[in-house]
């Protein structure tokens, strides 16, 4: 099992350290540029939202990342322990934001959706929310 | 991560480096400080040196871009790097603002 684990408080400056981090496992494999920036796009999201929605800016509170990568298919999981989402499917929706006043987009989920394989969100209002990503780092070559 | 110029009316900006949510409040003020001056009949917004980008910075182009349509005046974006382009692209944005090479 080839696997990271990274555990980060919830700090703006650590949006950075850990898209360009698993950006840096996923080149192992020799991705495109465009796959690496679609990546650093996708988990940039997903641990902004962490911080802004789930934790609402307390830096004391943790975020967990683990990824893995499996036959050239990298899996990304972010995982809060904020204040979940009510409803998972309104928040997917397209612009939908609670903080429109703060000029959030409301476009995190749309954009990993479009910019990974996969996107399964999970969330228990009061307990958490986890979003699980994949992404294929490499299409097989034709001998 | 700001450079500007005024120019016969014209206000551009541009950007550069990881536009993400860590950075987006001060650039904000710095954007609005520059646009409340109101010596600008328009607004250039060059995203050439954008090395990173994410929808915090999607909200950061069309709060501006509310702000100055308030105002009456346009804001134009200039030849968005690839990864602005294609965030750009997703959020429906070019729909709204005008893009140039």
């Amino acid at each position: 099992m080839d696997q990271i684990y990274l555990k980060v408080n919830a700090l703006a400056v650590n949006e950075s350290f850990v898209r360009g981090t698993i950006a840096s496992y996923a080149a192992r494999v020799n991705p495109t540029i465009d796959v690496i920036s679609d990546i650093k796009t996708a988990v940039s999201e997903a641990v902004t939202n962490a911080i802004v929605h789930a934790y609402e800016m307390d830096e004391s509170k943790e975020i967990e990342i683990i990824a893995s990568i499996d036959r050239d298919v990298l899996r990304v999981e972010v995982k809060d322990h904020g204040i979940g989402i009510e409803n998972v499917a309104e928040a997917m929706t397209d612009f939908y934001t609670t903080k429109s006043f703060e000029e959030r987009s409301g476009l995190g989920f749309t954009i990993m959706a479009s910019f990974m394989d996969s996107l399964v969100v999970a969330s228990e209002p009061g307990q958490g929310t986890s979003v699980t990503m994949t992404k294929k780092l490499k299409n097989r070559q034709v001998l | 991560m700001l450079e500007y110029k005024f120019l016969d009316g014209v206000l551009c900006i541009r950007l550069q480096g990881e536009l993400d949510h860590s950075v987006a409040p001060a650039l904000k003020q710095e954007i609005d400080a520059l646009i409340a001056s109101d010596r600008a009949k328009r607004v250039i917004l060059d995203l050439s040196g954008l090395s990173f980008m994410d929808s915090t910075g999607v909200g950061l182009v069309l709060g501006r871009y509310k702000k100055l349509s308030q105002k009456g005046i346009p804001l134009t974006i200039r030849s968005p790097s690839s990864v602005a382009s294609k965030v750009l692209q997703v959020s429906g944005i070019t729909k709204l603002i005008q893009i140039i090479q």
